[in-house]
């Protein structure tokens, strides 16, 4: 990580956007002084799925020779973009040239025959094949030998060039995950791919492995191809790129060079005028907070992610009744994974969670949810049943409560009247309740997981990027009950990847980095450049 | 894309229902035109074929009766792949849960002196405890090894058949048959049949009384509850703490107890005896039942009825036209694949949409 001294003032930003040829201003894309090195331009391309727009006119320029690195959160349209390129969406406005010429991209099969090559965060490779196998799959046909001399010489000639440490003739299987992008990013070379498209490449490698990817990039850049990196993680962009395209919310915010860019900007571009976000900030007189050790206790805390590697380290983190702490930080960095272990979704590899005293960890969502601790995961359709009814998603963490299931039985009856009840408290739609959950607009989806959670009002709730897609009012709804939660005497815990909405909402903001709890910041310190400056891996001051 | 979604759509989403609903009768009417062609190739009458369908299974009382013989077992099979098809799980393995059934309601029958009254329930007991005891060795691989049901449950089907063979070809093999089988289940252990002359028999109540209680559970119980939520996603069942293990065994145990009854009424109400090839591959067949039942045990019981009129139809007119029965099994396999193809079909046209 390259050293930077201090969270700057955002007095450069007018020279920086002066540089930079910036999106929507009037600032017409530059007709490149040289088109043919222009490998991928996309102009104007906007792709809607359903009512969600996924593109919003959209421009991207990748020349041959560097390293374009796509910033963005998760559903900033990052993933939609590379499809579009890469032939597996279609977009329903603009163009996509390719060398110059209009390209109409209907398969990634198009894709490939234009030189494009993708590496997915999902390798698309074969386990028990060996390395050139997988890499000559593709064009073999049916009775064909695959050790053909001619192309494992080239192959070997391939690996050679670059540097690769892997054997041909070894199982895919037997390889580690960074040996496997090298497999496919061989792929792609031997393909004689120009412009290679990198989803989320560093994503399952180790920090070494992180450097020789660099140093391949570097190496393929140096022979003229042209490389888009997809990446959340700031310091990658940094250090990657030779420029750097924000997207946020369907849109690209700016593309500039890399050289001339700054942590802060780039996070300014990431988080910049969030939506959702604008609620009342600062005028709740915030309730009396109890003792340090009423509410959630959490020590010495580290968890394990689903490949058994630690993404959380011993974090300590205290939020007293009455009191809402945010978890922010840039998506990715162990948020996830310990909502779930405090949720008891996933096991904690150490440490331990008290409420009000005494021990939860270990225990399950149900019993939980007994002591009064809730959790509202982050995507809806993790909190959502889709094959039941919106009246019976709101009992689906009851129904087996001695008040709802008498020797194994249901009673429909009571559980009717319990779904009617949260229904009227929290304005769904009450003759509709026996519809399909699918029917209900995002905003009441949430409206049924929060009412859910808040049936028996819980002394303490885990909620994860609750307004994420929703509009104004509803998001306000979810802050103004979360807050009414708070008041009651409730610890709330919200993360969120969003600065604005978090200083809108929490009382403390605890930055998470690489796992770690990177600083506390109280309200009375609340400012988005400190915030930001930790959760680019600053260290924090104290 | 739910998101996407507005009330407005819930009209649409009924209309998508209905078409499903009525997509199994598009899918029988296409089978029996393409199975004219078929009838015709072989030089005969299509229509004259078809009438004998519907006389061999509904023609007569004593036809009717061997129409309700065939629904028994595959009634009881359907509902063993459907109950776990209700939270997910395809149960493959129905056949060899059903061999399972079978092997212990012929030891009950065979070698467990009881009185009447007594013999009877106890080979049902036997019979559902070792199809769940099959059916418990894949479950137990899947909560707690993942192990993909569909493998293991079919690798089990091997196991089940061999085991009857041994059994009946050594062990149990009567003395005075020409071919491999046990000799026949002493009166207390038969399941009697409606009337001397009929096919249909006593075992028609086990049916019976397990669709009423398959019905029960997938409405009325908290387990059937639980079962619908996991077939919504394990994402979600996770995050509110349904015990998912415990739900997925117990599914799998239940169609256990199901498949080994079916047979039990296929050996103590047909057979009267074990023989290696006693099933017919009702197991299946089943799987097709369930499939087109979309996890309703009422429905499996309208399927089940179809497939056993459909099958009694099918040899009685291969007896009475001389179509061979191979183009009845054929025009069985092709009411399958259309629904299949229009089921694929529809969310293969909803991918496209989403695009």
């Amino acid at each position: 990580m390259t050293a930077l001294t201090r969270p700057r003032s955002y007095g450069n930003e007018e020279d920086a956007i002066a540089m930079i040829d910036r999106h929507g201003k009037g600032n017409v894309p530059p007709a490149s002084p040289e088109p043919r090195d222009e490998l991928i331009a996309v102009r104007g391309v906007s792709k809607s799925f359903g009512a969600l727009k996924a593109l919003n006119d959209v421009d991207l320029t990748l020349r041959a020779g560097e390293v374009h690195c796509l910033l963005g959160e998760n559903g900033a349209g990052k993933s939609t973009l590379m499809g579009t390129i890469f032939g597996i969406h279609r977009p329903d406005a603009g163009e996509i040239r390719i060398r110059g010429s209009r390209a109409a991209l209907k398969s990634p099969r198009d894709a490939i025959d234009a030189r494009i090559g993708m590496v997915h965060q999902q390798f698309m490779l074969v386990p028990t094949l060996s390395v050139a196998e997988n890499i000559i799959l593709g064009e073999i046909g049916l009775f064909q030998a695959a050790r053909n001399p001619a192309r494992v010489s080239r192959l070997e000639g391939l690996v050679r060039e670059y540097g690769f440490d892997v054997r041909l003739d070894t199982k895919v299987g037997a390889l580690s995950l960074g040996q496997r992008q090298q497999v496919e990013i061989l792929k792609l070379l031997y393909r004689n791919s120009e412009a290679l498209i990198l989803d989320e490449p560093t994503s399952v490698l180790t920090p070494a492995e992180v450097d020789k990817l660099f140093i391949t990039l570097r190496t393929l850049v140096a022979r003229g191809m042209g490389i888009i990196l997809i990446t959340h993680k700031l310091h990658e962009a940094l250090s990657f790129g030779d420029r750097v395209t924000v997207m946020r919310a369907g849109k690209v915010v700016a593309t500039g060079v890399t050289a001339e860019l700054t942590r802060p900007q780039l996070l300014d571009w990431m988080f910049g005028q969030s939506t959702g976000a604008q609620s009342a900030a600062g005028v709740l007189p915030t309730a009396a907070l109890g003792a340090p050790e009423s509410g959630l206790s959490i020590d010495d805390v580290s968890v394990a992610a689903d490949a058994g590697n630690t993404v959380v380290r011993s974090v300590n983190l205290r939020v007293r009744s009455g009191e809402i702490v945010g978890i922010a930080g840039v998506s990715g960095n162990g948020q996830r994974e310990f909502a779930e272990a405090i949720a008891g979704v996933r096991p904690l590899s150490a440490g331990s969670i008290r409420l009000r005293g005494n021990r939860v960890d270990g225990l399950r969502p149900r019993a939980l949810r007994e002591l009064g601790l809730v959790y509202v995961p982050e995507e809806r359709s993790a909190g959502l049943a889709h094959d039941v009814s919106i009246g019976e998603n709101l009992t689906i963490a009851d129904y087996h409560h001695r008040r709802f299931t008498r020797l194994g039985v249901l009673r429909h009856k009571v559980l009717r009247e319990f779904s009617r009840g949260l229904a009227e408290r929290f304005n769904l739609p009450i003759e509709r309740l026996a519809k399909s959950v699918r029917v209900l607009s995002g905003g009441n989806q949430q409206r049924v997981i929060l009412g859910r959670a808040l049936a028996h009002d819980p002394a303490c709730i885990i909620a994860s990027q609750a307004t994420i897609g929703l509009d104004l009012a509803t998001s306000v709804y979810v802050h103004e009950t979360l807050r009414a939660s708070a008041r009651a005497g409730g610890s709330v815990l919200y993360i969120s990847t969003d600065v604005d909405e978090l200083i809108g909402l929490a009382d403390r903001i605890a930055v998470m980095f690489e796992g770690r709890i990177a600083g506390v910041v109280e309200r009375s310190d609340f400012d988005k450049n400190t915030i930001g400056y930790l959760m680019a891996g600053g260290q924090s001051a104290t | 894309m739910s998101e996407s979604l507005t009330l407005t759509e819930d009209s649409r989403v009924r209309l998508l229902n209905a078409i499903a609903s009525a997509s199994l009768l598009w899918a029988v009417l296409a089978a029996i035109v393409l199975g004219s062609g078929l009838i015709l190739a072989a030089g005969l009458n299509p229509v004259d074929a078809y009438r004998r369908i519907f006389e061999g299974a509904f023609g007569g009382l004593y036809q009717l009766s061997v129409t309700v013989r065939f629904f028994i077992p595959l009634c009881l099979a359907g509902l063993a792949v459907a109950i776990p098809h209700r939270c997910g799980l395809f149960n493959i393995g129905g056949e060899g849960q059903l061999i399972l059934g079978a092997v212990a309601a012929t030891y009950v029958a065979l070698f467990v002196p009881a009185p009447a009254y007594l013999h009877i329930p106890l080979a049902l007991l036997a019979a559902g405890a070792a199809g769940a005891v099959w059916a418990a060795i894949p479950a137990l691989m899947l909560a707690y090894r993942n192990v993909n049901e569909v493998l293991s449950t079919v690798m089990m089907n091997f196991v089940a058949a061999f085991i009857v063979q041994y059994l009946v070809r050594s062990v149990w093999r009567s003395s005075d048959a020409m071919f491999p089988v046990t000799a026949d289940f002493p009166d207390t252990a038969q399941f009697a049949t409606f009337g001397a002359t009929m096919a249909w028999h006593t075992g028609l109540y086990v049916t019976l009384l397990a669709l009423v209680a398959a019905m029960l559970v997938v409405s009325k119980s908290s387990f059937g509850f639980s079962m619908r939520i996991l077939a919504s996603g394990a994402q979600v069942a996770r995050n509110i703490g349904i015990p998912i293990r415990q739900t997925i065994v117990i599914a799998m145990l239940t169609g256990g107890v199901f498949a080994g009854l079916a047979g039990a009424t296929e050996v103590m109400g047909v057979q009267h005896n074990l023989s290696p090839q006693f099933s017919p591959g009702y197991g299946f067949t089943a799987v097709m039942i369930a499939m087109l039942s979309a996890g309703s045990p009422l429905r499996v019981c309208a399927i089940a009825f179809l497939f056993a009129a459909l099958r009694n139809g099918v040899s009685f007119m291969q007896r009475t036209e001389g179509v061979p029965s191979a183009i009845g099994q054929v025009i069985i396999a092709l009411v399958v694949i259309f629904f299949a193809v229009e089921t694929a079909h529809r969310y293969f046209v909803n991918r496209v949409r989403a695009r």
